[in-house]
């Protein structure tokens, strides 16, 4: 295992149900991701993306195999130990509903930091303000927010306590393109300059080109990786899986 | 994260309104209750008192003047002062009794300790003093001819003078009335020339008790209290009448932690994914639970608050109401460390009890909750609930069914059923349901299935809801059940134990003078007339109580049965009842009595309500003897005319002079008031059941604003929306109304058949006010969430992510 390495997938698998009912979700999946990587992970509805992710994340328990975060198995921690590796080591961005109603965006920010009971690091927490730029709407309720300048909270949240790794689910689905622009890009911002490995699960060929490789999953399996992608590569990836499903 | 939970309350106003308020009723309840009962509490222990023992004779005779002299020489005694005191009433000027009966009374004048503010001390039999409050409340002052009522005579007498008094009783609301010494004397000592009782001082370092234990050894044909004893006595009446509130109080709570438990159930349901999201970035369970408990804490202790000034305005209003601070003012006291206490303990204690379950299951949600679109289903199954339900259910009303008429097994055995019933409501609701289902459709086509699925939807929502609502009306039921019982027997019993057309009866703690009788033959119209009154005849061994009739009159007024020998020679005689002259071995011909017997003329036998062992003419018992129960009266002619007229001749306002039909309902309406009374206590209950149905149904619609947009746009019409919130609603009002009312006429009926002679009635008229009144709940509770929910407009409903 490299020195590098942040979080690992080790032939993961995850069934719901039982017997005839039996869904087989993730099927021995093993992956790697490095720190300062930013890593996508696509493919189409059903083919287990988001399973990985809520298994690597410590939402979700694998029937099979094993999650590495920061060099912890995710399988022998315990509820509480559970707790605090997302509070400490995990970062979320979720696809809405990310803020907590009640909280001013600055609160929402420095909530984990809240829940551990720890100062904010003031150049930090002031560095990653900076970067997602809410400047003078720190004051404000998320329903006084733009539906990007809420994601932007969120991504300033996962941040703020330096995790080893952020996880996004399909962070722009909800979002117009220029907002979403605007989130991909402070992803990629927050790998190159800040060393931060973030994995993104998304659906969309543009987005996913941002990230530094993408791997495509399909019934369960990773059918594929790319490194350094752009929207048409994925895209044409994209449309091989189609025809696939077609046959 | 009091800042966060506070924010998130402001938020969500509507929704913790409800439960504020009905935790704020019962907090009113509690505080207004005690301090109720501190402030009649410090005025009766405030009141002065000018002596430390008081003696009475132990046969409550006249005590004569030499005992008085023999009280002097006992050890101990400073300071000694006879007394002559009596029931002793006030007639206003609107020709009413002024005070409070059972606290008004008589005395002789003492310059001493009445200290006059205007005019001069009473002399001669006419002529009488006030005490200020008195004077002041009926409006009398000095000079004015006023009438007053002793020993159930009225006559007519002038106020000479106004006092300045304290003692219990007037802080109680009573009136005192003054005569000159040897008035009251004769008055209330009559023939002796003794006094009533003797209040005594202790000497300089002798104690209350030790005074008391002096004289009773002393003198043991005497009786003694203290002070502090008699303070006592006053003060635990008051007592008692403040457990009673605080007991309504608590069932008032209990409902309310429904309404709280509900509300924090709902809340955890819609803020699921903010939990969810909490628990994603880091947050533990337990901060999610002292999250929730946060702001159970806040409500708590904002209804508190208000609760408890609301509570003290009730005190104000009790003191008003009650009469009992019509005389000297009496400052409330509305902030003693112990109710502060109270208050804050119910207030804080039950939101907190109550919230604490839904906290917990909202502390449980998976973080993975966060990322699901959908409500995770709450379909844990019911079969432990229920089993454990049936046996509660099935133990409490055992207990009550077996307890018949033991006390204690009914008040163990009540509140288990109930908590059995409150447990199995969710099945209850299920089973109404699925019965109600087919004619509810039948009748109200597809808006009847949709109401009766979503009341099914929920089975514990609609349970707890439907519990609050059954407690309160539970306990109505249960004290309905047998205040009717009572007043049914009651009235049976005044329609058969005389054949009298009017009667007069006096006031509580008032008497009938023995002549009354006499006054009453002399109204035109009056046919016959009997007194009658208990007296005491002495036999060879102990005595026998006899009731003293008009010899002429009492088989036209009472119902006899004579078994051997005949009425006629009553005059002279005396005729006893079946089953006492059996004990005695007394025939027809037998002598009856130590002193002057009388030969028994008949033996007869008569409703028991009738009372008599024996009886015999007036005029064979020596006056003073005797105390008169009632006057029994025949007219001929038109009763109400002679009822008037018997009111004028007698002028007397502790008399009740009634027709047969007047009294028969008197009887059977004489606990109405107790009843309304107990309503008025309970309605606070049933307003909090109510504000559950409508908080359940606010909440409900709220989460179904997508759902009823769908519906919308699939056709159903506004009106036809409210008509289903509508019959949802009143389902859940009428499970609750049906348990509580099956399950209180049980309590009810089983308390009653213990009872010795009366028979479980069920007031079907007061029951079916009590469904009528349920379905008006139901009705009125869907209209605001109806009205809300149809304004929406369609497109905006659909999109509605609920929360």
């Amino acid at each position: 295992m490299d020195q590098r390495t942040v979080a690992v997938a080790d032939r993961l698998g995850k069934v719901y149900g039982s017997g005839q009912a039996a869904v087989t979700a993730l099927d021995e999946v093993s992956a790697q991701f490095r720190r300062g990587e930013f890593t996508a992970v696509m493919g189409p509805s059903g083919s287990g993306k988001s399973t990985l992710m809520h298994c690597l994340a410590g939402l979700d328990t694998p029937t099979s195999g094993k999650a590495w975060v920061g060099g912890a198995d995710l399988g022998s921690l315990k509820e509480a130990e559970l707790t605090r590796l997302r509070r400490d080591r995990i970062g979320f961005v979720f696809q809405s509903f990310n803020l907590l109603p009640t909280l001013t965006a600055w609160e929402n920010i420095v909530l984990p930091l809240t829940l551990a009971g720890t100062k904010p690091d003031q150049d930090w927490t002031r560095r990653v303000v900076d970067a997602v730029g809410l400047g003078d709407r720190l004051g404000h309720r998320p329903s006084e927010l733009s539906g990007g300048q809420q994601q932007r909270v969120a991504c300033a949240r996962a941040l703020v306590s330096r995790p080893e790794i952020v996880v996004a689910d399909e962070p722009t689905g909800n979002l117009d393109s220029r907002s979403g622009a605007q989130i991909l890009g402070l992803l990629r911002r927050c790998a190159k300059e800040w060393g931060q490995t973030v994995l993104m699960v998304t659906h969309d060929p543009i987005a996913a080109g941002y990230a530094d490789r993408v791997l495509f999953l399909a019934d369960g399996r990773i059918v594929d990786e790319m490194a350094g992608p752009t929207p048409d590569l994925v895209l044409d990836r994209m449309r091989r899986f189609d025809g696939q499903a077609v046959r | 994260m009091i800042r966060v939970a506070w924010r998130s309350m402001t938020d969500n106003r509507t929704r913790f309104l409800l439960p504020a308020i009905a935790i704020v009723f019962g907090v009113a309840f509690v505080t207004g209750s005690l301090v109720y009962g501190d402030t009649v509490r410090a005025a009766v222990e405030g009141a002065p008192k000018d002596f430390d023992v008081q003696v009475e004779q132990r046969d409550n005779k006249a005590m004569s003047p030499a005992t008085v002299e023999q009280l002097r020489g006992v050890a101990g005694v400073g300071g000694l002062r006879p007394v002559a005191e009596g029931p002793t009433f006030l007639v206003g000027k609107d020709g009413k009794l002024v005070g409070t009966p059972g606290s008004d009374g008589g005395v002789g004048f003492d310059p001493q300790r009445h200290k006059l503010t205007s005019g001069t001390a009473p002399a001669g039999r006419d002529e009488v003093a006030l005490d200020k409050w008195a004077a002041q409340r009926a409006g009398y002052q000095v000079g004015d001819k006023m009438r007053v009522v002793v020993a159930g005579t009225a006559r007519d007498v002038r106020l000479t003078g106004v006092f300045d008094y304290q003692n219990t009783r007037i802080v109680q609301g009573g009136t005192l009335v003054a005569f000159a010494d040897a008035t009251a004397r004769e008055q209330f000592a009559p023939g002796s020339g003794g006094y009533t009782s003797a209040l005594l001082t202790a000497a300089p370092g002798t104690s209350q008790d030790a005074l008391a234990t002096a004289v009773a050894t002393a003198l043991p044909d005497l009786r003694t209290s203290t002070a502090d004893e008699l303070t006592g006595l006053e003060a635990s009446d008051n007592d008692k009448l403040t457990m009673i509130l605080l007991i309504f109080a608590g069932v008032a709570l209990f409902s309310s932690a429904f309404l709280v438990s509900n509300t924090f159930t709902m809340l955890a349901a819609a803020r699921a994914r903010e939990h969810a999201l909490l628990r994603a970035i880091g947050a533990g369970r337990r901060y999610v639970l002292r999250m929730v408990l946060t702001e159970a804490t806040l409500l708590g202790v904002a209804a508190t608050v208000v609760g408890y000034l609301l509570g003290v305005g009730g005190a104000a209003v009790l003191k008003a109401q009650f009469a009992v601070f019509e005389g000297a003012p009496v400052p409330l006291r509305p902030f003693t460390p112990a109710t502060v206490l109270a208050a804050f303990g119910v207030g804080l204690g039950v939101t907190l009890l109550a919230a604490y379950l839904p906290a917990r299951r909202a502390a449980a949600i998976p973080p993975i909750a966060a990322l699901r679109t959908g409500l995770p289903p709450t379909g844990k199954s019911l079969r432990r609930r229920n089993i454990t339900g049936f046996v509660v259910t099935a133990i409490g009303t055992l207990m009550v069914v077996l307890g018949r008429g033991e006390q204690t097994m009914i008040y163990l055995g009540a509140p288990a059923m109930l908590i059995g019933l409150i447990i199995l409501t969710p099945l209850l609701a299920a089973g109404l349901t699925s019965v109600l289902r087919g004619p509810l459709t039948r009748f109200a086509g597809l808006t009847g299935t949709l109401a009766v699925e979503n009341t099914r939807r929920n089975p514990r929502r609609t349970g707890a809801t439907a519990s609050a609502l059954m407690i309160g009306l539970s306990v109505c039921a249960a004290v309905t059940v047998p205040i009717a019982s009572i007043s049914a027997k009651s009235a049976e019993t005044a329609k058969s134990w005389n054949s009298a057309d009017i009667q007069v009866e006096a006031l509580p703690f008032a008497d009938i003078s023995p002549s009354v009788a006499d006054d009453i033959a002399k109204v035109p119209g009056v046919e016959h007339v009997t007194a009658l009154h208990q007296a005491l005849l002495p036999l060879e061994k102990g005595a026998l109580q006899v009731t003293g009739v008009n010899a002429g009159s009492i088989s036209a007024l009472v119902p006899l049965t004579i078994r051997e020998g005949s009425l006629d020679q009553l005059g002279t005689g005396i005729a006893v009842q079946s089953g006492v002259a059996a004990a005695h071995g007394w025939t027809v011909g037998s002598k009856v009595g130590k002193e002057k017997p009388l030969t028994v003329v008949a033996t007869f036998d008569a409703p028991e309500e009738f009372g008599a062992d024996a009886l015999v003419d007036t005029a064979n018992i020596p006056a003073g003897e005797l105390w008169t129960r009632e006057v029994l009266i025949k007219a001929g002619g038109s009763a109400e005319k002679v009822r008037d007229d018997i009111r004028t001749a007698l002028d007397n306002p502790v008399l009740v002079v009634q027709t047969r039909d007047e009294y028969i309902e008197a009887q059977a309406a004489q606990f109405d008031l107790y009843l309304n009374l107990l309503y008025a206590m309970l309605s606070v209950s049933v307003l909090i059941g109510a504000m559950s149905v409508v908080n359940t149904m606010t909440m409900s619609t709220m989460e179904r604003i997508r759902e009823i947009g769908l519906l919308r746009a699939v056709g159903l019409g506004r009106s036809q929306v409210g008509a289903v919130l509508r019959i949802e609603s009143v389902i859940i009002a009428v499970i609750g109304a049906l348990a509580g009312v099956v399950s209180g006429c049980l309590i009810g009926a089983m308390t009653v058949s213990g009872q010795a002679n009366t028979t479980p009635v069920l007031p079907w008229d007061r029951l079916a006010v009590f469904m009528a009144i349920t379905v008006a709940i139901g009705v009125a509770a869907a209209f605001v969430p109806a009205r809300r929910a149809v304004r929406i407009p369609i497109l905006t409903a659909i999109k509605t992510d609920t929360e």
